[in-house]
């Protein structure tokens, strides 16, 4: 059943180019270009040998480090935060304003198989856009010998948080609201304090644990968001 | 219970929002049964559809699909041997009717979505996007998707809504073919559709079961009527009718009068005639689904 939703689901994604435009733009930035422009300038700059002024939470003061352990998680955090809630939204309010939930609701199938066909969906979207970026960035890390390979889960760690807890969040508030603009203003609204939340926890928990920290409040908060849509606020009110 | 095609039992639906859309409702029809949901709008058509669909869950009683219990096991097997035409829905503007038809073949697990689209006569839109498609094909999609797997029971929720005239004159006989054999409940606020389709007749209003019965036992109920034109006129003929102390009523050019056709009418007419009115017609009155639905609805 749920297979048979996704593949529904990625056709309907996979056509619409606004919803592709802005899931892929801002990813490409932030996932890629971002952390690459950083690499190089570092780099090409001769920045070896320098130290940076003291940071919160870090006791290691070369930049390349800051950068590895603090810049990128929270690239990272912000793709992964981003790129998710762009097709949820898409992807349960374009329902609801075509009214074809009672298309999809005739046909035998149950509201959490469309729920979960919707989220693996947008998941799926998610890898093919965000990990090949992600993967070419580690790759340079490791290439480069800035990194080693302890840097693969704990670059991971926060951006696959980030994507659940996007993810689960996203659910929640295009449960809530009633359109694309209500939903994507109450998503936007959400996505300042997480980032807040992202970089306090980066700075409070020092050492090599700081990203897996973050990867759990992340989590942490995508459980709450999901428990919360479906007890609380349910497909239903699509339906009534 | 096997016998059961659908089952509501002392089901109450209260939404979210308080509104109460079907409060301690019991009614059930047998398999091979073709009944209509009728009521007026807000009276729970929708509501009831939605709740055998498994879209919605009643907050109190229970509902069952062919025998299986809405919240059961069983269920997902019950609802795979129905098909249903939902209520005007939105139509999908980027799924085309080939992606919908085979979405639906995917999910009741068989059909031939080739056959059935040469079949409703949708084989040359089967690229075409569901939203540009007319109103009439759309419900024709509607009706496919729901024949697909070959159900032995049909739900169709106001199948004909919002339809003009030709398409659903076009969709009614499709219907009439489809729906032979199979077990139908048929939801809708036009009479005459119920009336054209339909052996049993639930009428639903503010969330009650006003009357549960077949319409020839509605219409048996019915005080026998007669109609009778005379070439002196609708007031004349009445006249002389009500002197023999009938009471009458006009409709369309002709007076109707309480007496059955069979029994009492030769009579009448034998002495209308001897008394010099030229009556050229006497026919049965037989009561439109919509007289009885509105006398029921005023009890």
């Amino acid at each position: 059943m749920i297979a048979s939703l996704l593949w529904k689901e990625l056709r309907q994604i996979g056509r619409n180019r606004t919803a592709m435009l802005t899931a892929s733009l801002l990813p490409f930035v932030i996932l890629f270009l971002a952390p690459i422009q950083i690499l190089v300038s570092m780099k090409l700059g001769g920045q070896s040998g320098q130290k940076m002024p003291p940071f919160p939470g870090f006791t290691d003061t070369d930049p390349m480090q800051l950068i590895v352990q603090f810049l990128y998680p929270l690239l990272l955090v912000l793709g992964g935060l981003m790129l998710p809630s762009l097709t949820t939204t898409y992807a349960i309010v374009a329902e609801r304003e075509r009214r074809s939930l009672e298309l999809l609701v005739s046909l035998p199938v149950t509201v959490s198989e469309i729920l979960v066909a919707k989220l693996a969906s947008v998941l799926v979207v998610t890898a093919i856009i965000g990990v090949p970026y992600i993967a070419i960035v580690i790759t340079l890390l490791l290439v480069l010998g800035i990194a080693d390979l302890s840097v693969i889960p704990f670059l991971l760690a926060p951006f696959l948080g980030a994507v659940a807890c996007s993810t689960a969040i996203a659910l929640l508030l295009t449960l809530l609201a009633r359109d694309f603009r209500t939903a994507n203003n109450l998503n936007g609204a959400f996505f300042v304090p997480a980032l807040f939340v992202s970089i306090g926890t980066l700075s409070a928990v020092g050492g090599p644990a700081r990203t897996y920290v973050l990867a759990l409040v992340l989590f942490a908060l995508a459980a709450l968001a999901t428990l919360a849509a479906l007890k609380w606020v349910s497909f239903e009110r699509y339906l009534e | 219970m096997a016998d059961t095609a659908i089952a509501f039992d002392g089901t109450t639906k209260r939404y979210r929002n308080g509104t109460v859309a079907l409060t301690e409702v019991t009614w059930s029809i047998p398999v091979g049964a073709r009944a209509c949901l009728l009521g007026p709008n807000g009276s729970g058509k929708t509501t009831s559809i939605r709740l055998l669909e498994g879209a919605l869950a009643a907050t109190t009683g229970w509902v069952a699909l062919l025998g299986q219990a809405v919240n059961s096991s069983g269920y997902a097997e019950a609802r795979r041997r129905c098909g249903i035409v939902p209520q005007q829905a939105g139509m999908y503007t980027d799924l085309t009717t080939w992606e919908y038809l085979e979405l639906a073949r995917r999910l009741y697990g068989k059909g031939d979505v080739n056959a059935t689209l040469e079949a409703f006569g949708l084989a040359e839109h089967r690229d075409k996007r569901l939203a540009q498609l007319s109103g009439g094909f759309q419900r024709r999609v509607l009706v496919a998707a729901a024949l697909l797997s070959e159900p032995d029971m049909l739900l169709l929720d106001e199948p004909t809504v919002g339809l003009d005239p030709v398409a659903a004159h076009e969709i009614h006989d499709t219907l009439r073919k489809v729906m032979a054999g199979r077990t139908t409940l048929l939801c809708t606020h036009n009479l005459a559709e119920a009336e054209a389709l339909c052996d049993d007749v639930i009428i639903l209003r503010q969330g009650r079961v006003l009357l549960h019965e077949p319409l020839a036992g509605l219409r048996e109920r019915q005080r026998p009527r007669t109609r009778l034109v005379a070439l002196q006129g609708t007031e004349e003929l009445a006249k002389r009718v009500r002197a023999r102390g009938l009471e009458t009523s006009i409709d369309d050019g002709a007076v109707i009068v309480p007496v059955d056709a069979r029994k009492e009418a030769p009579a009448l007419l034998r002495a209308l005639l001897a008394d010099g009115l030229d009556v050229y017609e006497c026919t049965p009155v037989s009561a439109s689904l919509e007289e009885l639905f509105l006398e029921a609805v005023k009890q």
